[in-house]
């Protein structure tokens, strides 16, 4: 476990996004909190403490899970069904962040149970403000299971 | 043409003038031409005057002139934009009648014209506008197999490029169909009328009643027939539609993010190490940037362009792949053997050296690391038909991966495992698609893969 107690999931294939969570976790000083699973068979293995994520230690289970839509082997879209029918991991909170703003993926997302559906946002300044939000909301404020 | 090659190595195609979003309208405006096509049972001119409509708000066409002599007479039909001059017409449909004498090859006989007002054809006056003659555009028309029996000549605004000329053949191509198709269902009900015309019992009438019932049975059910066939068609392009809209909402954002991103980064920094690897990294957006939008492009001529098939030989084709992988295949120290010679096929060329191309290329690229790539090319025939094998001692794919992985952008590892952008084997399997062929692939994990294509033989022509 972190020291700070709470673990963030991110499922994101790309290496540059990878580094501009890795730069904004630690701008905020979290940079322990951050776990990456490379695409959705990883992330499906991470939730479920198996393959290269057994140690719990190394890998505690997540507060909350970054969930990128375009990656390789399961999309973002899989990730979300397979979660649906798994009672341990649906309350976990997923939140989509992503490229897209289409409506369709969107609509697709909360249809599958996201939590909430996040643009990447553009700008590196940016990316430091949404990371704090979203600890601040989603790990400060909101009750979690 | 040059073969639309793709990939880090690749020089980059030569770009079509417009933006992608010009090519799906466009892909909207075929659909809207097929769907009127379908239900025309009017006369020729109305038809071509519909489709010329549609055809002038995706071409700044000045004039259109069609001559054709699919019929017992031969027929003409003028377009032009309101402001053209009675001259500039006459010259416009000089230059359609010397392309059209050309293209048929044949003493044309006087064309009857159907524009009130507008005589035959006049050599053009010599002091008229001598126009650029990349703004005309003269397409046979013509149906498989048969002589061009017309041609449909346009005149545009500016000079017309190559993805003009794409859509306007394929308009043409479309054109000629039904033309041909109006002829000679008009010849058949002549005939018949003829034949009838003779017998005037009551029996006869009640059988030539029941004939007719039955054509237009005949009529519906091939109409139905074919709109069903158009709207899989179109089905079809609409799933590529929302790839495309899907990837470029997606892929394409990414690295421009990705350039603003290390650029705010950049601002920030003093650090001479750290700034280089910025600086490397946005040239390294920027360039997958461009990968990314010639490899839509490749895809989306895929769809676009018409395939012509011919002889093609298999021997011809994977020597022009090896020497464009030359240096991959150097640098990784892989061989690439193949059997000599390899059949012939009935295909097109610059598709197949593509579809070639991406699979010998993804045979020399997901080995595991250390490992130097070693790729076989077989080939197999069977019942007249041929498969291609291409076969590699690399990472081999999982079953439940076999499917995918032939999907617009489906790929299975990170970019920093593997680099590409997944559209090499959705090339390949539309491509076969296109040539009447089919793709696959055989594989285990650990085991090397054997990817496989196959298409007719070649039909040498009588
Ligand atoms: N010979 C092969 N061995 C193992 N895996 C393969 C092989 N060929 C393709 N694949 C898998 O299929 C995926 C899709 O292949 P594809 O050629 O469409 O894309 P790519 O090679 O990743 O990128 P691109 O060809 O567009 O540069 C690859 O990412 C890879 O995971
Ligand atoms: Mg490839």
């Amino acid at each position: 476990m972190s020291p700070r107690g709470f673990v963030i999931l991110a499922v994101e294939d790309d290496p540059d996004d990878v580094f501009f969570l890795k730069t904004a976790f630690a701008e905020l000083g979290l940079p322990d909190c951050l776990r990456v699973a490379r695409d959705g068979e990883e992330a499906v293995d991470y939730l479920q403490g198996q393959g290269a994520f057994a140690d719990r230690g190394l890998y505690p289970p997540p507060s909350l899970v970054l969930l990128d839509l375009k990656l390789p082997r399961k999309s973002g879209f899989e990730v979300l069904e397979w979660r649906r029918l798994e009672p341990a991991f649906r309350r976990i909170p997923v939140l989509v962040l992503t490229s897209s703003r289409s409506q369709a993926d969107v609509a697709h997302a909360y249809d599958l149970g996201a939590n909430a559906f996040l643009v990447k946002p553009i700008d590196a300044r940016e990316q430091v403000r949404l990371v704090a939000a979203i600890r601040s909301f989603w790990l400060d404020l909101n009750l979690l299971p | 043409m040059t073969p639309p090659r793709r990939g880090r190595h690749a020089a980059p195609a030569r770009e079509p003038r417009r933006a992608p979003e010009h090519g799906a309208k466009r892909i909207g405006t075929l659909y809207e031409i097929s769907k009127l096509l379908t239900h025309f049972v009017s006369t020729t001119e109305e038809v071509v005057r519909a489709l010329l409509a549609i055809m002038t708000k995706e071409l700044p066409l000045r004039s259109a002139v069609l001559i054709e002599k699919a019929g017992e007479r031969p027929a003409k039909i003028v377009w032009h934009a309101p402001e053209f001059s009675p001259s500039e017409l006459e010259a416009a449909e000089a230059r359609a009648r010397t392309s059209f004498d050309y293209l048929t090859r044949t003493a044309a006989p006087e064309p009857e014209s159907i524009v009130p007002g507008t005589g035959a054809a006049a050599p053009p006056p010599s002091d008229a506008p001598r126009p650029d003659p990349g703004k005309f555009l003269s397409l046979p028309l013509i149906v498989q197999g048969r002589p061009v029996f017309g041609v449909l000549h346009l005149e545009g605004e500016a000079p017309f490029d190559e993805a003009d000329l794409a859509f306007a053949s394929a308009i043409s191509n479309q054109l000629a169909i039904t033309i041909e198709r109006f002829h000679a269902r008009l010849k058949e009900l002549e005939m018949r009328r003829r034949a009838e015309a003779g017998e005037k019992s009551a029996r006869r009438e009640l059988s030539l009643r029941r004939g007719v019932e039955s054509e237009v049975r005949a009529l519906n059910a091939d109409l139905e027939r074919r709109v069903a066939e158009r709207t899989a068609q179109f089905q079809e392009t609409i799933r590529e539609l929302h790839a495309f809209t899907y990837s470029i909402a997606h892929d394409l954002r990414a690295p421009l993010r990705h350039i603003h991103g290390f650029s705010d980064l950049l601002l920030g920094t003093a650090d001479e190490r750290t700034l280089q690897s910025y600086v490397s990294r946005i040239k390294a957006a920027s360039e997958g940037m461009d990968v990314l939008i010639n490899d839509l492009l490749a895809y989306s001529r895929l769809t676009l362009e018409d395939v012509k098939l011919e002889p093609v030989s298999l021997s011809e084709i994977l020597a022009g792949v090896r020497s464009e992988l030359k240096g991959e295949l150097e640098s990784r120290g892989g061989f690439l053997e193949a059997a000599d010679p390899l059949p012939r096929v009935q295909g097109h060329k610059v598709q197949l050296k593509q579809a070639v191309y991406n699979l010998v290329s993804n045979a020399l690229k997901f080995t595991a690391p250390g490992v130097a790539p070693r790729v076989s090319v077989t080939a197999e025939e069977r019942d007249g038909r041929v498969r291609l094998w291409v076969r590699d001692n690399g990472i081999g794919i999982a079953p439940e991966h076999q499917e995918r992985i032939f999907g617009v952008f489906q790929r299975l590892h990170g970019v920093e495992a593997y680099p590409g952008t997944g559209i090499g084997l959705a090339i390949v399997r539309r491509a076969l698609e296109r040539m009447k062929g089919s793709s696959g692939v055989e594989s285990r994990p650990g085991e090397g893969s054997r990817f496989w294509i196959e298409l007719p033989k070649e039909q040498v022509p009588a």
